[in-house]
């Protein structure tokens, strides 16, 4: 992991197109901006994997549906 | 590997075959194939699938992978599981789901099935599968918002 320092309103560049800024610093609480194209997904990672984890237990459908049809 | 899905011309409407564990073949137009160019988060592989009604009358939905005959999530709309789903979202959160009024959209909430748990049946509402009908493409978005979980309780 590539660990960077930063003071407040200052910067990082990912690749062509995504800034990441640092907006504000209260306590343990970091304010970020992204500016990244339309179409990339930026994700809180705890929620994204919340999800992808869902999704898998989602798909382990049971053999017995029967709850779907009362 | 093998195809699970094969096409032929049929009254010059192009249909398809998909192989599904659950369904066996199931013969569809070829148009009624829903693109997600990003699959969904978790399978970003599975890029094609068809909605199947349950049974007639159900509100259940069947989103079967084209690819993967053994793939296949229950969906639901959101909205009969939670009346106060769409009102509840920040505007950002809210844009995702502009087009449902005109019927050019379609959201979906990826159901979970767990008999020994209560409530057995949950929604995922904090990343719900929104469908562009008119281009037949659909994606899973993640919300901003934290109002609503991915295990919300489904009681209908």
């Amino acid at each position: 992991m590539l660990v960077i320092t930063r003071k407040l309103e200052e910067k990082i560049t990912i690749g062509n197109d995504i800034t990441v800024s640092v907006l504000g610093i209260k306590g343990n609480h970091v304010k970020l901006g992204i500016e990244a194209p339309r179409d990339t997904p930026i994700y809180r990672t705890e929620v994204y994997k919340n999800i992808v984890e869902e999704n898998l237990r989602a798909a382990a459908v049971p053999q017995d549906i029967s709850l779907l049809s009362k | 590997m093998k195809q699970a899905a094969s096409s032929i011309s049929h009254h010059g409407e192009t249909m398809l075959t998909v192989s599904t564990t659950r369904f066996g073949d199931i013969l569809i137009e070829e148009d009624r194939v829903i693109h997600f160019p990003d699959g969904l988060l978790g399978f970003p592989d599975q890029k094609a699938f068809i909605i199947e009604q349950h049974k007639p009358g159900s509100p259940f939905y069947w989103l079967q992978s084209v690819d993967l005959p053994y793939l296949a999530f229950v969906v639901i709309n959101p909205l009969l599981g939670e009346k106060n789903y769409l009102t509840e979202l920040p505007p950002s959160d809210q844009a995702y789901f502009s087009g449902i009024e005109n019927g050019r959209t379609l959201a979906l909430a990826l159901v979970t099935i767990k008999p020994e748990s209560v409530p057995p049946l949950t929604m995922n509402l904090a990343g719900p599968v929104i469908v562009d009908l008119e281009s037949r493409t659909g994606r899973q978005v993640v919300l901003s918002t934290t109002r609503y979980t991915c295990k919300h309780p489904l009681v209908l």
